[in-house]
């Protein structure tokens, strides 16, 4: 048992750290180099920066772009209230009036309590593992260096919400009609290694776990060894290509100036093709 | 060949089979383009050629790589709401092409399905391809709700571009772009000159009797400001959207034209083609150079206006910005030089947002402070500006006829529950496509109002100093 643990928590750990972090940085070379060639060849190179900016930022805080987005429409409404000289609630308009119709109307059912759950679980998912105190002791032990650790009782904490998140996201998948249709294999398999990883970290020592520490331990090293290694397979590469992807968009529309002649050309050996 | 041989040959092909020859003389059809080779190589190829030559690899290849499958952009899709059907949320949909570029132009695609054992596209994709994306209204609200910021819009157009590449395009949109592209008329409705030239001179006799002064449509002027591209389709439809633009220049003393090789903003390719948008625009760049115009002038059209807004991409040369008449009004009417009567428009009114103008923010507001400057009544629907619902006749479906059905019962249903919610008399669509739409969808579900387009109310509202 001792063994295995060790073996899994040295060797196989750092070669799936160094296949995540090669793997990641392979994705992130990928996407800015495929960006900047993008941005190379469009002939129209006028991008709406601060746009694509705003959603790369906006989206990492989801309740920050809510409610601004909230804020935006109920502001235009108030003021076309005011200008129409209905507006009788002053100050409080945007807030009790129409904002709260306005808002509800406007984000129901578009996924609001998909965002939340999906936002506390990676708050805990990104904190916990990099900041707890046993795999800072784990990291001084091999490198010689250890950073503050998170509170105790404050890991403790975010790791029941990650793993009440990742429950109610499978329970979610599985209830929404349309994300239990659009659901693949890995959809499941990822939050359930997250639930795995999580749970056997947090009830390796209670005095409450049947399974000796050994044994709880070598299943969270595995999976967590699993993870790491998939990690730039899976669509978790969206660790590193988050900000390139709000950017994908944009840039897709963008293209040379005479490229539609030169697909035709490939295609049919014409550059004025028959319509 | 000598007449003996080819006698011969054609001996021979009676021979092989007079079945054959019998049958294609009593059913006679229509065959464009001869199919070269099998569907399935010829839709890669296309792809291949496609990815090679334009960004979308790049767009795609980042999307295939992390969509999550959450299903927040089904939420957002009209159509979806309407059917119910999975193969309408935009992700399911997203995913046949997504799944061919994964299969075929990637190695961890090829190995998985090595792996697996699939066989990769089928014929029977390319037909469920060809039925779905044209499902899409490709108005982009999935976009603003998708987490990774996949643009389905794009996807859409992408797929579209690779059906139209081994032919496979709606007739009604082949029809009239070939009559534009290569016609005799270069425009969408096949309206020769003459008739234009007739159908101006009628307008400015209506002018004349609203306002008892000559308000012109310029033609062919040389150096005017603003080379004008409607909808041609207004030409024929929407007498009043184009005498209130007239009547907005000549109250601003806009120096405007009209040119006569090529008076028509319509561009289908933005809906299937980049070949089609490319030429289409280059033909709008080409007329304003030759006028010696400084913008390319939209009317009330919003697809127009985006494919037009495509300009730099396809211009090698100088830059000619693009200028809505909306947002012309709207700069006029801030400067002081448009001036409108508040009380004339005394119905209550409301907006619809076209998603091509709309979508990214770019032309919200100016429309609703011209409502607001001429009509007291005016009421937005929800949701409204970026947010807007698709009225249900985007992406070139609203010229496909046969395809009314399922406008007006699935893509069209939430817009007409929006526009029923608002309880107004006069519905202002100020685009072709939605102006059509928005009609049939009022007279389908018997709704008891008008549509409009913004100008005729400016019509209505200006006041010309005489």
């Amino acid at each position: 048992m001792e063994a295995w643990l060790w073996v899994l928590k040295g060797p196989v750990f750092r070669f799936a750290l160094a296949v995540a972090v090669l793997g990641l940085a392979r994705e992130l070379f990928i996407g800015v180099y495929g960006a900047a060639l993008a941005y190379r060849r469009a002939n129209d190179k006028d991008l709406p920066w601060d746009q694509m900016w705003r959603r790369v930022f906006g989206w990492t805080l989801p309740a920050a772009r809510m409610s601004r987005e909230f804020m935006a429409d109920a502001g235009r409404e108030f003021k076309s209230q005011r200008e129409r000289g209905a507006g009788k609630l002053g100050f409080l308009g945007p807030l009790a009036g129409e904002y709260m119709e306005k808002g509800k109307d406007t984000f129901k059912g578009h996924g609001k309590i998909h965002t939340a759950l999906s936002f506390f679980l990676h708050l805990g998912v990104v904190i916990v593992p990099l900041l707890l105190l046993d795999h800072l002791l784990l990291w001084e032990k091999s490198i010689g260096v250890r950073p503050p650790a998170l509170p105790q009782t404050l890991a403790n904490f975010l790791t029941i919400v990650t793993i009440v998140m990742a429950v109610s996201l499978v329970v979610k998948r599985i209830a929404s009609r349309t994300a239990r249709t659009l659901s693949t294999f890995q959809d499941y398999a990822l939050l359930f290694m997250i639930m795995v990883i999580f749970l056997s970290g947090y009830s390796a020592s209670r005095p409450w776990n049947p399974v000796s520490w050994e044994g709880t331990m070598i299943i969270h090293v595995l999976a967590g060894d699993l993870l790491l290694l998939l990690t730039p397979f899976t669509k978790l590469s969206h660790i590193v290509l988050y900000p390139v992807l709000k950017f994908s968009g944009e840039l897709g529309w963008k293209f040379p100036s005479r490229a539609g002649e030169e697909v035709a050309l490939t295609v049919s050996n014409k550059e004025v093709r028959p319509i | 060949m000598d007449a003996q041989t080819a006698n011969k040959v054609v001996e021979e092909k009676i021979k092989i089979a007079p079945q054959e020859i019998e049958r294609k003389k009593k059913y006679a059809y229509f065959l464009d383009a001869q199919p070269k080779g099998d569907l399935v190589t010829r839709f890669l190829d296309a792809f291949a050629a496609i990815l090679q030559h334009t960004n979308y690899r790049f767009a795609i290849d980042m999307m295939s790589k992390v969509s999550t499958h959450c299903g927040r952009c089904a939420t957002a899709c009209p159509v979806y709401q309407a059917t119910g059907e999975s193969r309408d949320i935009p992700c399911e949909r997203s995913s046949l092409l997504l799944d061919v570029y994964r299969r075929h132009f990637t190695l961890n695609g090829w190995l998985k399905a090595k792996v697996l054992g699939d066989g990769g596209i089928t014929e029977e994709d390319i037909d469920r391809m060809a039925d779905d994306y044209y499902r899409c209204t490709a108005c982009r609200r999935c976009n603003l709700f998708c987490p990774m910021g996949v643009d389905h819009g794009l996807i859409t157009h992408l797929a579209r571009y690779v059906l139209s590449e081994i032919d496979i395009i709606p007739k009604a949109l082949l029809v009239a772009t070939r009559e534009q592209v290569d016609g005799k008329t270069a425009n969408t409705s096949a309206i020769p000159v003459p008739a234009l030239m007739d159908t101006l001179e009628f307008l400015e006799e209506e002018l004349m009797d609203m306002f008892g002064i000559p308000i012109k449509f310029p033609v062919d002027r040389e150096g005017a400001d603003y080379v004008f591209f409607p909808a041609v389709s207004d030409y024929l439809l929407e007498a009043d959207t184009l005498m209130g633009n007239a009547a907005v220049m000549h109250a601003t003393n806009g120096n405007w034209t009209i040119g006569t090789t090529d008076y028509d903003g319509i561009n289908y390719g933005l809906f299937y083609s980049d070949y089609i948008l490319g030429r289409v625009v280059r033909m709008e760049l080409e007329q304003t150079r030759k006028l010696k115009g400084k913008y390319v002038f939209i009317g009330e059209c919003g697809h127009a206006t985006r494919s037009a807004w495509f300009g730099p991409t396809f211009n090698e040369t100088r830059n000619i910005p693009v200028i809505n008449c909306m947002e012309y009004a709207h700069d006029q009417l801030v400067k002081g030089n448009l001036k409108l009567k508040p009380d004339v428009v005394t119905e209550k009114i409301t907006y619809h947002d076209p998603c091509n103008i709309a979508r990214a923010g770019k032309i919200v507001d100016q429309p609703r402070e011209i409502i607001r400057a001429m009509a007291k009544n005016f009421v937005d629907m929800t949701p409204n500006g970026k947010y807007n619902y698709c009225c249900g006749g985007g992406g070139g479906t609203v010229s496909i006829d046969e395809i009314h059905e399922f406008r007006m019962m699935v893509a069209g249903k939430r817009k007409a529950d929006q526009m029923r919610e608002t309880g107004a008399e006069l519905v202002i669509a100020p685009c072709a496509n939605c102006k059509k739409q928005v009609e049939e969808l009022i007279d389908f579900y018997e709704l008891p109002m008008r549509k409009t387009g913004l100008h005729d109310q400016i019509l209505r509202a200006i006041i010309i100093d005489k």
